[in-house]
């Protein structure tokens, strides 16, 4: 464990090596036919949302409110169920959680309705903010697409999943820097 | 039979209470708290939303920051101690003061909770900054190749905002915030959640209070059509033509920039660097006005190049090739709202 790269759990690095040959799955913003979404659904949706990031950095409850934002039967990538859930939060950035640490930026979040709930996307940037002094960096980035459903306790992640970034094939004329396949 | 409909009504209502409180069991304290509509959360986003541009351009002199705050507002940091009062809030954001097109606080994952005489929230803060002397690409760059270009950098300041709002009768303002900055700890047991509390409905979900306003819908719609912004230009909405999803943003007649109307917006878009999974535009700080039966808007931008997979398992970063924000005029269309002009302004230190 004293290699970050080795906290990254097997079940993530499995997401996203499955995520990079699956490119457009399923996409929340297509035409959506049926469905409909309330002002409150929205918010809680979003909230939801925003939750996450706080979760996953801070580990609170163990892992516990990470695994709790998602249904009994929920998924995040390839990891599935409560405890799977949590052990992921726990070992993620391990060591490095807790109350003020600040890594899972999210924006572009957009929810659509869904006849059977909902689903959305959001960017991510993963980032090491500054401690001490030292300069910040972009870790990577993403895409999170998401179905979400309203269970007795309100909406929770059905399943989620991260594309991380990755630049298309460029039209013959372009010459891509070697900066960014590196 | 007047007793029988008194008695139905009042084990209907203790029905919804118990139903209510069952929930709020669930869900967070049983204590009473001020149950938010949809439009409380929208205008209390607003609020942080504008705290940014505020902020980075010190309008009317630092004032426009002051306002953001109740009477008794505090502001709070580490470098900057506890600040209290209209005057010295102004002279706080005067002294962070860049200029009208300065961007650099960029804010995100708005998290909110109902209390017994207001809400409480929290923000990630990442600082941003801008190169201002951008190297000259000449006429018409192949926009792929410029890829990977470094003109800006995170700055040293990031973290979290921890607030609590008021109700004022002017609206919700930040009663105190303060600025927490990203710590990295052992200390997992002590991290709290903030609670969730179901959203109450309410007629102006979907009428506006007020004779040319805006519901509660369309907030949200307006910040999805915004939202949507870098999904359509970076990957086509998952559709194989970046370009018609980019311009489908657009009314019929809208200008951005240089480009007008749907075959130059998505020509404009098709330029673009793009694929399936290509994320690079972020935006964040999306204020929304209604604005003569209509509605206008502004955001920041920051599009930035992530390390893909193969590079970021070398360990190296992403980086920054643009910021700036957005100003933009919505009008309701009958598919939905749309962008009718959209303006952008690089970001600018005075």
């Amino acid at each position: 464990m004293k290699n970050p790269k080795t906290n990254v759990s097997k079940a993530v690095v499995a997401t996203l090596l499955i995520g990079i040959g699956a490119a457009p799955l399923v996409r929340a913003q297509q035409k959506v036919t049926g469905g409909s979404l309330s002002a409150a659904d929205y918010i809680e949706i979003q909230q939801l949302v925003a939750r996450y990031s706080y979760a996953v950095d801070t580990h609170a409850d163990n892992g516990y409110a990470y695994a709790d934002l998602f249904t009994t039967d929920g998924t995040f990538g390839n990891t599935k169920g409560r405890e799977a859930l949590a052990e992921l939060a726990r070992t993620t950035q391990k060591d490095r959680g807790g109350p003020a640490y600040t890594r899972h930026f999210l924006t572009n979040v957009i929810i659509y309705p869904t006849p059977e709930g909902a689903r959305g996307s959001q960017y991510l940037m993963a980032l090491d903010v500054s401690e001490g002094g030292k300069p910040s960096s972009i870790v990577h980035g993403g895409r999170y697409d998401d179905v979400y459903v309203k269970t007795p306790a309100g909406w929770r992640f059905k399943s989620r999943q991260l594309y991380p970034a990755k630049i298309g094939v460029p039209p013959p004329t372009a010459k891509l820097p070697p900066s960014t396949r590196r | 039979m007047r007793y029988r409909i008194l008695a139905t009504g009042v084990t209907l209502g203790l029905v919804a209470l118990v139903a209510v409180q069952a929930r709020q069991t669930r869900t967070g304290d049983s204590t009473a708290v001020m149950a938010l509509t949809a439009m409380d959360y929208i205008q209390i986003k607003q609020l942080v939303n504008r705290y940014a541009f505020a902020l980075d351009t010190a309008s009317r002199n630092g004032y426009d920051y002051a306002d953001l705050f109740s009477r008794d507002g505090v502001f709070d940091s580490n470098t900057r101690g506890r600040v209290q009062g209209r005057d010295q809030l102004a002279a706080l954001a005067r002294g962070d003061k860049k200029g009208p097109l300065y961007v650099n606080h960029y804010i995100m994952n708005h998290l909110i909770e109902p209390t017994a005489d207001g809400a409480v929230g929290r923000q990630y803060l990442i600082n941003i900054s801008h190169d201002q002397n951008i190297p000259s690409v000449g006429p018409n760059p192949n926009q792929w190749d410029l890829v990977g270009q470094k003109r800006g950098s995170l700055d040293t300041v990031g973290g979290h905002y921890e607030d609590v709002y008021t109700k004022t009768p002017e609206g919700w303002r930040f009663r105190s915030r303060r600025f927490v900055p990203s710590k990295s700890g052992p200390d997992p047991a002590s991290a709290t959640m903030l609670k969730t509390y179901p959203v109450r409905p309410d007629p102006t979900d979907t009428m506006p209070t007020v004779p040319g306003g805006l519901s509660a819908m369309d907030y949200i719609e307006i910040e999805r059509l915004v939202a949507s912004y870098g999904h359509a230009l970076d990957s086509g909405y998952g559709t194989t033509d970046n370009g018609a999803a980019y311009a489908g943003l657009y009314t019929a007649d809208a200008t951005f920039g240089q480009s007008t109307g749907y075959a130059q917006l998505a020509a404009l878009g098709r330029e673009q660097p793009q694929g399936p999974q290509y994320v690079r535009h972020y935006l964040t700080n999306h204020v929304i006005e209604p604005f003569a039966g209509q509605a206008i808007g502004k955001q920041y931008l920051v599009v930035v190049d992530m390390p893909e997979p193969e590079a970021r398992a070398k360990g190296i970063p992403g980086s920054i090739f643009l910021g700036g924000h957005y100003e933009d005029v919505y009008q309701k269309t009958p598919d939905g709202w749309r962008i009718r002009t959209r303006r952008l302004f690089r970001a600018q230190a005075q």
